[in-house]
């Protein structure tokens, strides 16, 4: 199992990140910003949009496949399935819309109720609260302490964004990439020490 | 390019038809890059949207489940993808329903009508185990529970599903197991009993349910009587049918709009899909104009060829009639091509560019063979059209007797006219060569069967095409002919006047002057050498070789001939100012004429490789050695001309015109010079640039110089020695002299002293002249004066010793003092002189004779020093 491990991590490794948040807070901009570095003006709501590219992640090579989901509640039903699938979250409101920003508990609990954590073990679940459009600081509806408090209050980061500046976007891929990374590296971590406990069990019988 | 990559994908799953936004890396550079593309292994090609290299919208197709994305691309090739698409499958669509895709109905069967009603006449009376049971109380939230435990089942036994625990849960929960034994073995003899004559049985047991139908049919038949008796009119079935007809009538008014607008609704959906299935199709005619208009001629030969594998031999009508109007459109296009391709001059690559659409538009003539032929009529047009302008002009000209101008339209005719030649033919010639050898078609050895059928039928026209070049260079020839050698130029009918009008009639002096021609010549070369690199078809350029040679021919005849006019002018020129020599500027003038014609002679006798030599035909020979007679005749002549200047001619005459006899005496002079210092290297130079039969031209030459010398010496002498010797006689006898009756001689008389001063004065002339004429003219008049002096002495009748003696002083005295010019001639002659006089009788005569002598020479020794050596 670990020489299969070791395989694996020879081979690029790839990170799955999964967008969520209510619709048109811009999560597809976002991705279409990351991935072709394309601002798109006009709006079209999204059912489920796919993307994979090759990044270089701390000098490795690595992949990541973004998985942009709806935001309307009318797709609610399947996304229990997408959240599953998921490696990372970010969790995008728009601060020029306080209910989307009053959505982001409601997308938080689904995520942990999905992947079976409670709230004590919610920090093993790479997650980004993301407040989008910071180029309209103008028609601002949520104050940035407001954002930066319920971050804390999840144990998460809070990061603004613009897709439209491109604004801390690449950050906020590449850090949930990290944390990512990181979890991955602590689940080998306790694979391994699973398997040398096998191992040295064995050892000890000859 | 590197090949596609598919990296994204909207939305990432969906049923055929879904709307999918590709995105990623060299998605290809426009739409027609784009050579397919394919989700889940199904074609999407036909809806293919290209936006940008990294994005295309598109419709999937029918494929079901997760599959790749492949963009295959002219410039990159077969494309990978890292996302997948997920393909659900449409299970049935209903007729009121909007579906994005085309449907093809006759495969969805109307579910409805196999959706069978499941019966429920059949209920549970008893229970199958004989048992009382009981039910719970709370019932629905147990029944709840139930389902979920029992996902896929039902408890009722009539059921497919059935579910024997959930059954025994529901209904048996609270029974003893006991009783739940008993029960069984109740079912197990029930189904024993069944078996044995189970028909019989079963009517038993059901024999009630027979008696309730049987009474409720005969209630239904009673009160159906009971109906039709209570009734007015007729029979109840027949009520009852109006009255379901009447509904049937009132449901199909009541849906009527609502079918037709079912109708409708299928047959717009219809046509929108096979709209959208077909845009390609449709929009066709509409981008074939858009494309045109925007120069995307490309863009429009590959939608035809596209829609003609795809539609040519299409059944249905809509497509036809969509077809029709494609290729109608096109041969519209096609036309506006052709004119496009008659649109002279257009540059090499832009024809070919024509024709390889009219290739691509599959037009069945063959567009560049009917190009190069009306390529051929331009060029042709042209060349007939610029004659014209200039001949106009030339005729304007010359009728206003302006020659400088005239000459120059000819200079400019010829610039202009060959500028088309060396212009257009090799465009036509380059544009042939591209066509026979496919070129035209393809550049990078596409097509290669086209090509080879394009070459087929090029290759029966190489004979017209060189017939067509052939006739060019001889078009080009024949005007320029028409032109500069109007006498050359043969029209292949003599009688037919118009052909030869038609290359012009030019209101030329002849011959041309010979620096045009050369120039002519040069410029023709050029021209001549620019076709020549193109490898035309062998004996095109013929004609352009002959007309080098008969122009060069012309011009050098036209050089000789200007060159002896010039001559002839040059005594005009003659300022007789002579120099210490004798020799007047006129001999330097002829000998710079020649040098001059020697110069350019060179220059037109150079032949370049690969042309003939000027004098390698014989008539040309025989003319040019002629002409060059002629020039040196010319000087002659013109030496002549000078000299005797003839009165009749004063008007002309210039100031300070010397008198005949020094005239005379300066053409001898030029004459001889001319004749030892240059005319005899011209001859020789001539003979180095390989005139014919220069010795002939030499003889004659010298024939002709020598004549005019002694004509010269001949008219001096009869003019200065007539007075000089007629003074003899009259001097000899002044006075009534008599030889017979004489005083015995003095001195030598004054006849002699008078006729040797007149000697002396022809010396002087002479010597001022040219003093190396003196000795030959003076022996001639020495001669003319012992010859009359023999005369006078043989005349004398009778002479005393006196007079003898006298007579013999006066000869020898003449005698003496000429003696430095006497020729055995006059030696002669004086010495017959002397012996027909008397002898002298004695010495003292001969001493007393030879101290007269010494008295007249001591006395005449200044007018005598002349004759001293």
């Amino acid at each position: 199992m670990s020489a299969n491990k070791k395989q694996n991590a020879g081979l690029t490794s790839l990170h799955k990140v999964i967008m969520v948040g209510s619709g048109g807070v811009g999560k597809s901009a976002l991705t279409l910003q990351f991935m072709y570095d394309e601002f798109v003006e006009d709006y079209e709501p999204t059912k489920a949009d796919s993307y994979r590219k090759k990044v270089v992640l701390d000098g490795e090579d690595a992949q990541i496949d973004i998985l942009d989901t709806a935001g309307q509640e009318d797709y609610a039903a399947i996304r229990d399935n997408y959240f599953r699938s998921g490696e990372g979250f970010l969790c995008v409101f728009s601060i020029t819309d306080s209910s989307s920003f009053d959505d982001t508990q409601d997308f938080r609990d689904q995520i942990l109720r999905v992947k079976g954590v409670d709230s004590s073990t919610a920090g093993s679940i790479p997650f980004l609260l993301v407040g989008n459009k910071s180029d309209l600081e103008n028609n601002r509806q949520v104050s940035q302490s407001d954002a930066q408090q319920l971050a804390e209050k999840m144990g998460v980061m809070y990061v603004e964004t613009s897709a439209k500046t491109r604004n801390n976007v690449d950050k906020v891929f590449y850090d949930l990439m990290r944390m990512i990374k990181q979890e991955k590296a602590k689940a080998d971590v306790s694979d391994e020490t699973v398997d040398k406990a096998k191992t040295g069990c064995s050892c000890t019988l000859f | 390019m590197p090949a596609p990559v598919v990296t994204g994908i909207s939305p990432k799953e969906g049923t055929p038809g879904t709307k999918v936004t590709i995105r990623g890396e060299n998605l290809g550079q426009s739409q027609s890059d784009i050579l397919g593309v394919a989700i889940c292994n199904k074609n999407c090609s036909m809806t293919a949207d290209w936006i940008s290299s990294s994005k295309i919208v598109c419709r999937t197709s029918t494929g079901v489940g997760k599959g790749d994305i492949i963009v295959m691309t002219r410039s990159g090739g077969t494309g990978t993808s890292t996302v997948h698409f997920t393909g659900i499958e449409l299970k049935k669509v209903g007729p009121l329903e909007s579906c994005p895709i085309w449907v093809d109905e006759t495969e969805y069967v109307d579910q409805r009508l196999g959706r069978a009603q499941k019966s429920k006449v059949l209920s549970l009376r008893t229970d199958p185990l004989g048992l009382n049971s009981e039910e719970a109380g709370n019932k629905t939230q147990t029944r709840m529970q139930l389902a979920e435990l029992f996902v896929r089942g039902s408890p009722d036994p009539t059921d497919e599903n059935f579910v024997p625990s959930w059954y025994l849960v529901e209904r048996h929960a609270t029974t003893p197991f006991s009783k739940l034994k008993d029960g069984h073995a109740y079912m197990k003899r029930r189904a024993n009993r069944n078996t044995n004559n189970a028909p019989l049985n079963h009517v038993k047991d059901s024999l009630p349910v027979f008696f309730e139908v049987h009474e409720t049919l005969s209630g239904i038949h009673h009160r159906m009587v009971k109906d039709d008796l209570g009734s007015d009119e007729g029979n109840v079935t027949e009520r009852l049918e109006e009255t379901l007809n009447e509904a049937s009538g009132r449901a199909n008014k009541l849906f009527d709009t609502v079918l037709s607008c079912k109708d409708r609704a299928d047959s717009i959906r219809n046509t929108l899909n096979v709209l959208q299935r077909f845009k390609f199709l449709f929009n066709l005619p509409l981008n074939i104009e858009r494309n045109i208009q925007r120069g995307d001629y490309g863009v429009v030969i590959n939608d035809y060829e596209k829609a003609k594998s795809l539609f040519s031999d299409t059944d249905v009508s809509v497509f036809k009639k969509v077809y029709d109007e494609v290729e109608r459109r096109v041969s519209d296009f096609r036309e506006q091509l052709k004119r496009e391709v008659k649109e002279l001059p257009s540059p090499l690559h832009r024809q070919k560019m024509l024709i390889r659409y009219l290739l691509g538009l599959g037009d069945a003539s063959d567009p560049a063979w009917d190009c190069l032929a009306h390529q051929h009529q331009w060029i042709q047009e042209c060349m007939m059209r610029c004659k014209d302008q200039h001949l106009k002009r030339a005729i304007k000209f010359a009728e206003q007797g302006d020659d400088q101008s005239r000459v120059k339209v000819n200079q400019d005719y010829l610039e202009e006219l060959t500028r088309i030649a060396v212009s257009q033919v090799p465009e036509h010639w380059n544009l042939w060569q591209h066509y026979s050898t496919g070129v035209i078609l393809s550049e990078t050895g596409e097509k290669i069967s086209d090509v080879e059928k394009l070459k087929q039928v090029a290759s029966k026209h190489s004979k017209q095409m060189k017939g067509l070049l052939r006739d060019t260079v001889i078009l080009f020839v024949n005007l320029l002919r028409a032109v500069f050698l109007p006498a050359t130029l043969c029209v292949d009918d003599d009688d037919d006047v118009t052909e030869r009008q038609s290359y012009g009639v030019w209101p030329n002096e002849e011959p041309l002057p010979a620096q045009i021609s050369s120039d002519c010549v040069h410029v023709i070369r050029q021209a001549l050498s620019g076709l020549s690199q193109l490898n035309l078809p062998h004996g095109t350029l013929t004609s352009l070789h002959d007309i080098i040679h008969d122009m060069r021919v012309l011009s050098l005849n036209s050089f000789l001939l200007e060159a002896t006019q010039e001559i002839r002018s040059l005594r005009l020129k003659e300022t007789w100012n002579v120099n210490n020599k004798g020799i007047t500027k006129l001999p330097s003038q002829l000998s710079t004429v020649l040098t001059e014609l020697v110069v350019v002679v060179r220059h037109v006798l150079m032949s370049l490789p690969g042309e003939e030599s000027i004098f390698a035909r014989v008539a040309v020979q025989s003319k040019i050695t002629q002409l060059l007679t002629d020039l040196f005749v010319a000087c002659v002549t013109c030496f002549e001309e000078t000299s005797f200047f003839e009165e009749t001619e004063s008007d002309a005459l210039p100031e300070g015109l010397p008198p005949l006899e020094k005239r005379l005496l300066v053409g001898m002079s030029n004459l001889s010079f001319s004749w030892t210092t240059f005319v005899l290297t011209h001859l020789e130079q001539f003979q180095q640039l390989g005139f014919p039969n220069v010795e002939k031209c030499r003889q004659v030459c010298e024939e002709a110089f020598v004549e005019l010398d002694e004509k010269l010496l001949s008219a001096y002498l009869e003019h200065r020695l007539e007075p000089l010797i007629s003074g003899l006689e009259q001097g000899m006898y002044v006075g009534g002299f008599d030889w017979n009756d004489c005083l015995k001689p003095t001195g030598v008389r004054p006849y002699i002293k008078c006729a040797l001063m007149k000697i002396i004065t022809i010396h002087a002339e002479v010597f001022a002249v040219c003093s190396g004429m003196v000795s030959r003219i003076l022996t001639s008049v020495v001669e003319s004066v012992a010859d009359e002096l023999l005369r006078l002495v043989q005349c004398i009748d009778q002479i005393s010793a006196n007079g003898a003696m006298q007579c013999r002083v006066d000869i020898e005295a003449m005698e003496q003092v000429t003696s430095i010019f006497k020729s055995p001639q006059s030696q002669k002659s004086f010495e017959e002189a002397l012996n027909a006089v008397p002898r002298l009788s004695n010495n003292s005569e001969r001493r007393t004779l030879d101290d007269l002598l010494n008295i007249f020479k001591s006395i005449m020794m200044f007018q005598l020093n002349r004759f001293q050596p």
